[in-house]
């Protein structure tokens, strides 16, 4: 296996290891009794977050650092995804680059949204933490907009996909359920509680937010194996003599 | 062999690097895990108080309704014995300024909803009125709560002037206010006043050197007159400590307590804080109005400055206010038939020795005056409380159960107790906190002999201010305030951005029964206000009342209390 070859199977894997970090996040959440005494909040109890925060400061922190890998690991992955995309489209491309410009938009507004979790948890005097409730909304917001932006991400995705076959077709069909479910995210401002508040929604976060995590997993293992296949013919045919440069296959 | 080498190569190398990996992660996990549980961050964030609007409450709290008729019925009777300090008020729980006339602190006709010897939790709901600094609280019946306040509560806060509200007992809603002054317009020193209910069912309140009646239902003043100040400027002149003379009439006593002269300075720390510039306060006034059209009956100026409040019980035939001056203990008495007030300089005792600086306002226990020291700080030596004869003021029993000398156990190199003893004469035991020393004393006295011994203590219960008592004799409750053990020494001397909670103990034993969550900080040196069906109230520094009720685990029925009290279910 090349040092090239290395970089895009660990790139089409990372996809897998966000997707364990997303998981062990749930895990954590899971671990801080949200529906117990003192519940994960919705946004008309953001109120209550400093209540659920003082009680569940280590769980929460931990909760977001998993987030935060997860985000980063999706990145990288991103970046082999784009490399693939972007091989099946061909020039001008517009479909991977919209997509890893929506992920990073995407990704970005997910980690703003972390660094007001973060922030939170950092209230070192009384009237900071009488901000809490404002940032926790905010951070909400902010998360449910990131996974409204991959809406974007899923629909380049899809388009090429399925027009350049760029991945499997049923990956695609995926990805366009996905950006439909991320789109319903924009509707969180709206509302306060109920299932499209952002912080507990069905359909204001966790939707939207598992179908990422299911597609970012299932296109990363898809990705992997193609790697490994594209770098295990490499290696069956290196012995041949040296490969022909991508354009020459072209020349007439 | 490079064959061989490769292969293992081609293990080890994805081994490595799952093994690098996992150690980052948990480098990651193990040092946000050690650092997530950050007392303070947690202190801070458990200190934020859902509004009272937010539906993310578990109030507001009507109390326990059940109990109301009992404890109507069980003060008319208590109020009515004369034994009990309590004759001159409206029969009502709460309706003196502090518990009655000797400011025990013992409510035993407030009930305790809680279980005595099972699991507690305590529900909790802010007012939903914002008031601008709370001083007092007092109550008319179970349905009737009033306010004072205005006064600054700590350097910094800002107040022109002071007021009167009601509020409905459930929910801390304010339902109407009366201003009593304006310092802008008077130049008028504006520190921490007073006010009762008296047995005619009026309001009697003072601020500044003026003492206003009010209609309970309306918030009408009825009457106001200004009272003599003397050997001080009147509008250097706080009127604190309303107290009612167990006489026929029910005469209101009460004393100043004076700023120095020409100090600008508003709030009760103008008292210290002005000393170095304008010297020390001049001596304090006390006055006797009339309860009905308070016209003065009767001022004289005592011989030292007395910043603390006063009580006043009936001794061998006298009616006498005991107070505790800066020089000495001391005591005035009233007489009711002449209409006069006279010092009794034969009784003035001067118990204080070494550092030891004045304490708070003197209790009542049988023949003896209990009184704390050090509540001007002393950095020389640990408060130490002493047991004075009525009859004989050489008569001095003395304890110091933090010890003599700094540091004492908790670390602390100063003492200071803004609040007076908790005192249980049906138990004869008296209960003390210090404010910098931390931990509270359960003190038992020798009726007898004044002598005092330590019964039980609790190091870990950090208060600085008044304990109050609830529940029969036999099965009593203490009420404490207790201030996060992440508290520094910073937030206590200047800016009293700890939390706090309240706990409720054995008051036999020190066991802790039931105890809140932590709130924002509350107004130190103040009183744990007991109410109607078990609810407890508490006066935040931010100006909203806190509202408290125990309840058992032991019913299933009932939704968790939010946020989570400090004993929950």
């Amino acid at each position: 296996m090349t040092e090239k070859s290395d970089w895009e199977g660990m790139g089409a894997a990372s996809g897998l290891l966000a997707a364990v970090m997303f998981v062990l996040a749930f895990v954590v959440f899971m671990a801080t009794d949200p529906t117990g005494a003192t519940p994960y909040p919705s946004i008309n109890n953001a109120q209550q977050a400093p209540a659920y925060l003082a009680l569940y400061l280590t769980r929460y922190r931990l909760e977001l650092l998993f987030i935060s890998l997860g985000v980063v690991l999706f990145l990288w992955f991103v970046g082999s995804l784009h490399v693939a995309l972007k091989k099946a489209e061909g020039d001008p491309a517009r479909g991977s680059t919209l997509a890893v410009t929506a992920a990073g938009v995407g990704a970005g507004l997910m980690l703003v949204s972390l660094v007001l979790g973060f922030t939170s948890g950092l209230s070192t005097s009384a009237s900071q933490a009488s901000a809490v409730p404002t940032l926790y909304t905010a951070a909400a917001l902010l998360f449910a907009f990131g996974g409204g932006v991959l809406a974007l991400f899923f629909f380049a995705v899809a388009k090429v996909v399925l027009q350049a076959h760029a991945m499997a077709r049923w990956l695609g069909v995926l990805a366009f359920i996905a950006a439909f479910l991320c789109l319903l995210a924009f509707l969180t401002p709206f509302f306060d509680t109920g299932v499209f508040n952002a912080a507990t929604g069905a359909l204001g976060l966790w939707t939207w937010y598992t179908a990422f995590v299911v597609w970012v997993f299932l296109a990363s293992v898809m990705l992997t194996v193609t790697e490994r296949r594209l770098a295990k013919e490499a290696r069956t045919a290196a012995p041949a003599g040296p490969a022909p440069a991508a354009t020459e296959g072209a020349v007439r | 062999m490079r064959r061989i080498m490769h292969d293992i190569w081609a293990v080890l190398k994805p081994v490595g690097e799952v093994l690098i990996a996992v150690v980052i992660l948990a480098v990651l996990i193990v040092v946000s895990a050690l650092k997530g549980g950050a007392p303070g961050v947690k202190s801070n964030l458990s200190g934020f108080v859902i509004a009272a609007t937010s539906s993310a409450t578990t109030g507001p709290l009507p109390g326990d309704q059940a109990v109301i008729p009992g404890e109507v019925s069980c003060i008319r009777s208590y109020a009515a014995n004369p034994a009990n300090n309590y004759v001159g008020y409206l029969p009502a729980i709460g309706a003196p300024e502090h518990t009655d006339n000797t400011k025990s602190g013992a409510y035993p006709c407030a009930t305790f909803t809680g279980s005595y010897s099972g699991k507690n939790q305590v529900y909790q709901y802010r007012s939903q009125t914002t008031y601008n600094l709370i001083n007092f609280v007092n109550f008319a019946g179970p349905n009737a709560g009033y306010l004072q306040g205005g006064a600054p509560t700590q350097s910094g806060s800002n107040s022109s002037s002071q007021f009167v509200a009601r509020f409905d007992p459930a929910t801390g809603l304010q339902l109407w206010r009366t201003y009593l002054t304006n310092v802008n317009t008077t130049g008028q020193f504006i520190a921490f006043g007073s006010q009762a209910i008296i047995k005619d069912g009026t309001m009697v309140t003072a601020a500044g050197h003026t003492v206003w009646k009010l209609d309970p239902q309306t918030g009408a003043i009825l009457a106001s007159q200004a009272q003599p100040i003397i050997g001080s400027p009147a509008t250097d002149a706080n009127l604190d400590g309303i107290i009612v003379a167990p006489d026929k009439q029910g005469t209101v006593l009460i004393k100043t307590q004076n700023r120095p002269v020409g100090c600008p300075t508003q709030g009760n720390f103008a008292i210290g804080s002005c000393v170095s510039k304008y010297g020390n306060p001049p001596n304090t006034t006390v006055v006797a109005a009339d309860p009905k059209t308070l016209k003065n009956l009767a001022a004289i100026e005592v011989n030292q400055q007395v910043q603390a409040r006063g009580n006043v019980t009936e001794h061998n035939g006298k009616i006498y206010m005991y107070m505790n001056g800066t020089k000495s203990l001391l005591r005035v008495i009233w007489n009711p038939r002449t209409q006069t007030l006279t010092q009794d300089k034969s009784w003035e005792p001067n118990v204080l020795f070494g550092g030891l600086t004045g304490g708070a306002a003197p209790a009542i226990l049988g023949n003896w005056i209990i009184a704390d020291s050090n509540a001007n700080p002393s950095k020389t030596t640990p408060q130490c409380i002493f047991a004075v004869s009525q009859d004989n003021p050489k008569d001095v029993h003395t304890i110091c159960p933090w010890g003599r000398k700094f540091p004492v156990a908790s670390g602390a190199t100063s003492s200071e107790a803004p609040a007076l003893p908790g005192i249980d004469a049906a138990n004869n035991l008296i209960y003390v906190q210090d404010y910098e020393l931390k931990g509270i004393y359960a003190l038992r006295l020798n009726q007898q002999t004044g002598d005092m011994k330590v019964a039980w203590s609790r190091p870990d219960v950090w208060s600085g201010d008044y304990f109050s008592m609830v529940g029969p004799a036999n099965q009593r409750v203490l009420i404490s305030q207790n201030l996060n053990p992440s508290t520094t020494t910073a937030q206590v001397a200047n800016n009293f951005s700890y939390t706090e909670s309240l706990v409720w103990m054995n008051a036999a034993t020190g066991k802790t029964i039931a105890q809140s969550a932590f709130n924002p900080s509350t107004a130190i040196g103040s009183l744990i206000n007991v109410g109607y069906g078990g609810r407890v109230y508490t006066m935040g520094n931010a100006g909203t009342l806190f509202i408290y009720q125990v309840e058992p685990c032991s019913s299933t029925a009932k939704t968790p209390a939010v946020p989570q009290s400090t004993t929950h279910c």
